[in-house]
This record gives C-alpha cells, sequence and structure tokens, in this order.
C-alpha cells in the first residue's frame, strides 16, 4: 500500500509544475529551516541528521491546543518521546499582534507553567517556517525520519473536538507513527486531515 | 402559556443580563418542521445559526481549519438521526488559508426518526450543540436546545422550505476527477448546461479534504454539456477518496446563488444519465416538428389573417404572370427567415450570456407585448379600411408588380414571424426544447425550420398553380373577407392588453389604452387635408403630438417583481405556487403530485387549464387522490421554472408533469409522466389512474 502511495505521489510531483516553494510531501525531504528559540537558540532542522523531529505548530490561546494542552496530552508524548531521543520542536507562527503570538519571555513562562516536555520552542512570528511546511492549523503535526523525510502530516489525532474527555478514545496520529518509526513498520496512515484553528499568519 | 414561557425567559435574559446574550456568538433554535407526531414518524429539524457579524461557522468541510458542528439528539430513547443536511458554504478567505463556512445565519437540516413506541403526550427533544464560531480567533461554543412534541408548540414548515432552498440539489450527473498538471479535474456531464453561463462564479466545494488547494479559485469551462472544473491539487492523494460528493455552487443569470450535489460513484450517475437521455429528441425529429409547428402557425388566430391577405393577392394573378408570383413567394419566404434568424440569434445570444429564457422570452417584457398590442391594433385598423397605408397586406384589387411589392412581400414575412411570436403552437414546444439545449449551430437549423414550415402554405401557392385555382374567382367578397379580418386583429390585441394586465400596474393598463386612442386619433388626424396653411400646421402639431404620446407609453411599462398578485386573487383555487423547496417536500412526502407550468400570453395553457384542469371533475379527481396541485407562471421571467423547464427538455409553456404516489410497499415514486400539450379531461384522468 505504502508504494502504491510512494508511487502516486512522486507521479503527482512529476505532473505539477515546480512551484517556488515545493510543498512538503510525504516521503521526500523535509524542507530545511532555520528557527530561533526561545531561549535565543538557532536550530536548523538539518543539525537533526541522524534524529527523528516531530514539529507541532502551536497557538496558546487556540481552544484546540489547550484540549490537549490543558489535558496534559501533548506534554505527555513530549515527555514520553524526548526520553527516547526524539527532537520536539513547538512552533509558534502567530504573527506579531494576533492570538496567541508570544515574546521569548512569555514563551518561557508559557512552558514552565504547562510544563511542556519539548525540546524547544520556536518562535517564527513572519511565519516563514509554516509556509514552508504548509501548516495550517494549531495543532498541526508533522514527523521527519532519522533521515530527514517526512514521513507524517495532520492531525494529533482522529477525534477533531475540542473536549479533553475526547482524548482517552482518540486513535493518535502522531504516537502510531513514532512507534511504527521505532519498530521499522510502514506508517499506516501517513497523511491526515489537521484540525484546529486557522494559524494566525500576518 | 408554555408557549410564552422561553419567550418570557430570552426577554429576561436582554432585559437583566445583557452581559449573558454577548458572551455567545451564535444563537441556536431548533425548528422542527412539524410538532404533531406518532412513533415512526420522520420529522425534519432546522438547527438555526444566528452568527455574531464578523464571525463565521464552519461547512460540511470545513477547509483549511476550524471544524464542523456536532449535534447529539436526546430526550427520547430509540430517537435516529440522519446525517447533516448542510446548506450551500461560502468561501471565507482568513489571511493565506481559506475556510468553507458560513456567515450571518445558516440552517442546518438534520431527520429524526422517532420509535415506534412513541410515548403518549408532549416529548421533549433537546440536543447538545458542539460548535466552533471563528473570525481572527476561534471560539468553541456548547449548545443546549429543545422543542417539544404533541403538545400544541409551534412548528416551522416556512422556515424549513426556506432552508431547503439553500441546500444543493442532488444530481445523479456522471463525474469523474482526474489529475493533470497540478490541477484536480472534474468533469461533469450535466443535462441543463445553460445554467452555467456565468463560468466564473463556478466554485468547487469537495466535502472530502485534502482534494484541493482552497484558497486557490475554480476555472470552469463548458463545451456542450460538458462542464470541466479545474482547481489546484490539494495534498491528499486521489487513490485514498474511492468515492467524492463535490458541491458546486454557482450563480444563475440573476445573480442567484445555486448549487448542486454530485458523486463521482459510477453506479448512479449512470443510473441518472440514462433517465435523461429518454427525453432526447433526435435532430430530424426535432427539425420534423418544427416544420410542422410553423405550418399549424399559419391558422392561429394573430397569423391567419396575414397569410389570407397574401393568398387573396395572389387570386388575380394570371398564369402568365407566374414568375412575378414566385418572386413574392421567395421574398416572403426570406422575409421569414429573416426574422427567425435575427429572433433565434438574440435568443441564443441571451442563453450564451447566461439568461433563464425560452421560447416565448419575447412575451416575458411588457414593452414588447405593448408594441405587439399596438401592431395588431393598427393592422385591425388597416384592413377594416380606416386607413391606407401599405403593410405589404393592402394590394387586395391591385396587381402585384415585380417592381413594387418585392420588399413589401419581404416585409410581409418580417411582419408574420412578429405576429406568430405569441402563439406557441403544440408541436414547438419539443423541438424548440431541444433546439435550446443544442450548439448553437443546431439550435439555428431548428429555429430555420419553423420559420420555413410558417412561409410553406404561401410558398406553396406561389409555386404551384393548382393550389391558386381552388380560391374563388375574385370579386366584392375580397373586401368584405378583408374587412371581416380585421377582427381576429382586434381581438389578439385584446388579448395582449390582458396579458399586460398581468405584467404591469392598473395605471399601466390606462397608459397602455390611452396610447391606442392616441394612435387612432393621429391616425386620422393625418388622414386631414386641411386647404388653409394655419391649420395644415396645427393638424401636424396635433398629430406629431399624439403618436410621440404613443411613444411616450413604452417607457411607462415597469414589470412587476412577481405574480404575487396573480397568487393572491386565485388563491381560492386549489393549487399552490411552485417552487423548488415546496416540490422537493411534495416529493419526500408519499402524495401524488400535479405540476402545470403557465403563462398569461400561453394560449394553449389557459385552453388546456379551462377544458381539462380547472373542471369540476377534474379537481374533484385531484381531491380524491390527494394531489398536490402546483403552479407556475411564467409570464414573468423566473429562472427557477426555466430550469425545472429545461429538466423536461423544454423550454417553453405549457408543460404538465404527473408524478405518481409512493409504492406504499417500495416506497419508491414510480417515473413522472409529461402529458401532451393539448389536454382533455380524459388524457388528464388517465395519466392520474395509471399507477
Amino acid at each position: 500500500m505504502k508504494s502504491i502511495f510512494l508511487a502516486l505521489a512522486a507521479l503527482a510531483f512529476i505532473a505539477s509544475p515546480m512551484t517556488a516553494h515545493a510543498a512538503p510531501k510525504i516521503g521526500e525531504a523535509a524542507p530545511e529551516f532555520t528557527g530561533t528559540d526561545s531561549n535565543g537558540n538557532v536550530h536548523k532542522l538539518s543539525d537533526f541528521k541522524g534524529k527523528t523531529v516531530v514539529l507541532e505548530w502551536t497557538n496558546p490561546q487556540c481552544p484546540f491546543v489547550v484540549k490537549h494542552y490543558d489535558s496534559g496530552n501533548m506534554q505527555k508524548l513530549q515527555t514520553e518521546y524526548t526520553a527516547k531521543d526524539v527532537i520536539w520542536l513547538s512552533i509558534n507562527s502567530s504573527a506579531i499582534g494576533k492570538e496567541g503570538n508570544q515574546s521569548a519571555e512569555e514563551a518561557n513562562t508559557y512552558m514552565d507553567d504547562k510544563k511542556s516536555a519539548a525540546t524547544a520552542r520556536i518562535l517564527d512570528p513572519t511565519g516563514v517556517i509554516g509556509k514552508a511546511y504548509e501548516a495550517k492549523v494549531t495543532p498541526h503535526m508533522y514527523v521527519i525520519n532519522k533521515e530527514g523525510v517526512l514521513v507524517y502530516e495532520g492531525a494529533i489525532d482522529d477525534n477533531d473536538s475540542n473536549k479533553q474527555e475526547d482524548i482517552a478514545t482518540s486513535k493518535n496520529y502522531v504516537k502510531a507513527a513514532l512507534d511504527a518509526l521505532a519498530e521499522g513498520k510502514p506508517i499506516e496512515s501517513a497523511q491526515t486531515k489537521a484540525y484546529g484553528c486557522g494559524v494566525k499568519y500576518e | 402559556m408554555s408557549r410564552f414561557l422561553p419567550l418570557l425567559a430570552l426577554l429576561a435574559a436582554f432585559a437583566f443580563s445583557p452581559a449573558l446574550a454577548a458572551e455567545k456568538n451564535v444563537q441556536i433554535r431548533l425548528l422542527p418542521e412539524k410538532t404533531e407526531l406518532k412513533g415512526g414518524d420522520t420529522v425534519t429539524v432546522g438547527i438555526e445559526e444566528t452568527i455574531a457579524p464578523s464571525w463565521h461557522t464552519y461547512w460540511a468541510n470545513p477547509g483549511d481549519s476550524g471544524t464542523i458542528a456536532r449535534i447529539v439528539w436526546k430526550g427520547i430513547d430509540g430517537l435516529e438521526a440522519a446525517p447533516i443536511q448542510w446548506p450551500l458554504p461560502k468561501k471565507l478567505p482568513i489571511g493565506p488559508l481559506t475556510n468553507y463556512g458560513y456567515e450571518g445565519k445558516a440552517v442546518l437540516l438534520q431527520d429524526l426518526t422517532l420509535p415506534e413506541n412513541l410515548p403518549e403526550g408532549p416529548q421533549t427533544i433537546s440536543a447538545t450543540i458542539d460548535i466552533l464560531v471563528c473570525h481572527e480567533i476561534c471560539i468553541p461554543e456548547t449548545h443546549e436546545a429543545s422543542f417539544t412534541i404533541n403538545n400544541g408548540s409551534d412548528s416551522y414548515s416556512e422556515a424549513i422550505a426556506e432552508a431547503r432552498g439553500f441546500l444543493p440539489v442532488e444530481m445523479g450527473w456522471a463525474t469523474t476527477l482526474a489529475e493533470e498538471a497540478g490541477d484536480l479535474v472534474v468533469t461533469i456531464t450535466t443535462d441543463m448546461p445553460s445554467a452555467f453561463s456565468k463560468l466564473e462564479s463556478i466554485n468547487l466545494f469537495p466535502e472530502e479534504w485534502g482534494l484541493i488547494l482552497y484558497p486557490e479559485t475554480t476555472r470552469a469551462t463548458r463545451e456542450g454539456d460538458v462542464l470541466t472544473l479545474r482547481h489546484k491539487r490539494g495534498e491528499r492523494a486521489l487513490a485514498d477518496i474511492p468515492v467524492s460528493k463535490l458541491v458546486i455552487t454557482y450563480e444563475d443569470a440573476a445573480g442567484t446563488k445555486k448549487g448542486f450535489r454530485v458523486s463521482t460513484l459510477t453506479e448512479t450517475a449512470g443510473a441518472g444519465g440514462d433517465e435523461k437521455t429518454a427525453m432526447d429528441v433526435g435532430i430530424f425529429k426535432a427539425i420534423l416538428f418544427a416544420l410542422i409547428g410553423g405550418i399549424v402557425l399559419n391558422l392561429m388566430p394573430c397569423v391567419f389573417p396575414v397569410l389570407s391577405m397574401k393568398a387573396l393577392s395572389l387570386v388575380q394573378l394570371k398564369d402568365k404572370d407566374i414568375a412575378i408570383a414566385r418572386k413574392h413567394g421567395v421574398a416572403y419566404t426570406l422575409g421569414i427567415l429573416a426574422c427567425f434568424g435575427l429572433i433565434a440569434s438574440i435568443l441564443i445570444a441571451l442563453k450564451a450570456g447566461g439568461m433563464q429564457v425560452g421560447w416565448g422570452f419575447q412575451l416575458q417584457h411588457p414593452v414588447i407585448i405593448l408594441f405587439l398590442a399596438y401592431l395588431f391594433f393598427l393592422l385591425g385598423l388597416n384592413l377594416a379600411g380606416f386607413y391606407e397605408i401599405n403593410f405589404g397586406l393592402s394590394n387586395v384589387g391591385h396587381k402585384l408588380t415585380a417592381k413594387e411589392g418585392l420588399s413589401g412581400s419581404f416585409f410581409t414575412g418580417a411582419l408574420a414571424t412578429l405576429v406568430a411570436t405569441p402563439c406557441t403552437a403544440p408541436f414547438m414546444g419539443v423541438a424548440m426544447g431541444y433546439a435550446l439545449t443544442q450548439p448553437a449551430y443546431i439550435s439555428l437549423i431548428v429555429f430555420m425550420a419553423l420559420g420555413f414550415g410558417l412561409a410553406l402554405p404561401y410558398l406553396a401557392m406561389t409555386f404551384i398553380p393548382a393550389v391558386r385555382h381552388v380560391l374563388p374567382r375574385p370579386g366584392i367578397w375580397m373586401e368584405k373577407l378583408r374587412q371581416f379580418l380585421a377582427f381576429p386583429m382586434f381581438a389578439s390585441a385584446c388579448w395582449l392588453l390582458w396579458v399586460l394586465s398581468q405584467q404591469i400596474s392598473h395605471m399601466g393598463q390606462l397608459t397602455a389604452l390611452l396610447g391606442m386612442l392616441a394612435l387612432v386619433f393621429g391616425i386620422w388626424l393625418v388622414k386631414q387635408r386641411p386647404s388653409q396653411k394655419f391649420w395644415r400646421i396645427v393638424v401636424l402639431v396635433l398629430a406629431i403630438a399624439s403618436f410621440g404620446f404613443t411613444i411616450s407609453t413604452f417607457t411607462g411599462m415597469k414589470q412587476m417583481p412577481s405574480s404575487d398578485e396573480i397568487a393572491v386573487a386565485q388563491a381560492d383555487e386549489n393549487w399552490e405556487e411552485f417552487s423548488r423547496p415546496l416540490l422537493e417536500k411534495y416529493l419526500e412526502s408519499g402524495d401524488p403530485i400535479f405540476v402545470n407550468m403557465t403563462a398569461a400570453w400561453c394560449i394553449t395553457c389557459k385552453v388546456n387549464e379551462k377544458v381539462a384542469i380547472a373542471t369540476e371533475d377534474t379537481q374533484k379527481l385531484f381531491a380524491d387522490l390527494g394531489v398536490k396541485y402546483l403552479k407556475g407562471d411564467w409570464t414573468n421571467q423566473n429562472p427557477a421554472i426555466t430550469h425545472y423547464l429545461e429538466e423536461y427538455g423544454r423550454s417553453g409553456v405549457p408543460i404538465y408533469v404527473f408524478y405518481g404516489p409512493k409504492d406504499k410497499d417500495t416506497g419508491a415514486r414510480p417515473e413522472p409522466v409529461v402529458l401532451p400539450q393539448i389536454l382533455t379531461p380524459s388524457i388528464v384522468e388517465n395519466a392520474l389512474n395509471t399507477k
């Protein structure tokens, strides 16, 4: 199944005209980016070659992000997988003056407050990284394998409600993808419909 | 009393805690279509969202972000809810993202089926509605709403009917998806291609996510009956989506937003396609019908006098003049064809430009009706001998000469076409309907065949001397006949004035009558030839003033917006005004339905109604069988009716369609029966009684 999917994706790529920034595609190299985190450290995707990377688009005021943070669901995932040597980058692409935009200080306070276990929180108020990945919502999740290839893109789980109590009965796509990677198995759902609030770009 | 309680509560909420009302960005009301229900019944409930200004909620596919409303019903055990029916969405660009959703107000519909063992007495059905409302930011809201059945509470059948009007119309059109140069290519074979004339207004809304990039625009093209939509492809592989449901919105010629829903599932598409081809008429059949229709037109009261006068002019011709006669025949035919060609071209151009027009469209504008009324009146006066101006008719008693008469014959042909337009001959409906759904050149051929049919009797007389010899010898009878023929002309004028009365106000009618008066007065003045110069000038000025007044009456012809007045005036008759939602509603119920599309200017329609429908027997039959009788008035422009006519391959009225009752066992409705355009009571009776 996966090979058919890849073949189709490749075909689609050949058939489509080259655009200025090629949209990220499952099975292809994830777009390179450089971003500064809330502690002023600069991160490049290529720095993490050899490690699995999770990108999590976030906006502290979005009700769907609140669902996964107030329930502790997101932090639990972060804790579990960073312990397994996965790099977890939370990316905030809310533009200055828009909902959810954070200064470095605010971001650090928030991370402490929420007990975030992400490797780093990258601030992307110009939306450069968000647009390179065509991140549409918060939370929009991406998984990049050790070779730098995008292997998962979409929702955090299969229940697009905003209710915390639904988390227990939802199938978590990110967890499934990371576990499959670790076991060397194919990822069953490599692309799903991301749900949530629109990213507050400029 | 109980029904006022919510109202009081609402008032109290507004009066004492305005902050409370402001907290929510959506107000929800439940609108049950019926509230008197028994076990096993299905009731449609509207979930009405009143959305605060600048906020929006989401469609079945919310687009780049957002989520759909979730509705959980409770209150009665065993209550079953069908999937939500979503009204037509709007494209809502938010920065670089695009959502599909609603602003202002939206009514979702959901069918609820009650359990067979519904307890006696009042029952309250409630819903928990989780809805996400956003503008720049998003706020999830949870609403509790309820309604009570079987306690005499208000029902909202009108609001539901209105809400159904905003749903996409389900179409079984063959639809395929393909991928081409980074585009999703949707190919739809439609049977009402002319509806999609405003191609730039067309928007594609897939119900499945990831098919297209939402912020991009849909590019539509149409060739014949194939509509092709191109839209930048989204991220999801086509193979992932075995069946796609697509909603396509467009604007009709009047700028009204409409939409339909198709599925790429091949089975249903095939079935829908077959059904429609049965209504196709071959081109040769259409030409034949048009030809016969044209010949029959000659017998219509409006055309007959023109033809008669033309024929009389032939009586005096000797056989040696046959060459001249032939030239006249050809000139007359050319006149008709030129005029038909002109009308057909206008019609085709209007269609191409997106107008919802059909044959008879000329008569939907009061200015044209008034013009024709004046024309018939003038022709009548001419025939009666009130004045002598050569309309090409008055050459009775004169010999046709090759020199003077040819252009006259040409214009008589044009005149014959003009006066023929109000009389839609029965054979013409199908042919015209066919013609207008075809490419322009076929339309033109069919119209030309109609024109040729109209010209044929006279042409035959000029070419075949034997036909002429059937006519009696010239004599005083010709003058008497000519005067007599004025009366069909006056009758036609009377009828046109009546048609006009359906289209304009009472003052407009008076203006039209005064216009006629001024016309006669002007002609009378012109006939005066006073010897003194002073009086000549007075007569001239008055004549100009009179004719000027007549011409000025055209400016007063404003179309009334709708046929409401007629509907009110005839409300005591047992019919309801046709509307698509009402038809859909009745189609869902099991009752038989009779649809009658009519227009004030359609004589066939009026005769049929008088003879076969409005009779006591037929009305009793309707009542006995529980027939829902829907009548559509096409006197003025009405896109909904034009749409309906097109579905049945017609472009003009009348059309009579009977939908038999649903089979009690299978719940299936038999194929609708299209009745002939000439009705008798027995035809109606037979149609209604066949199972």
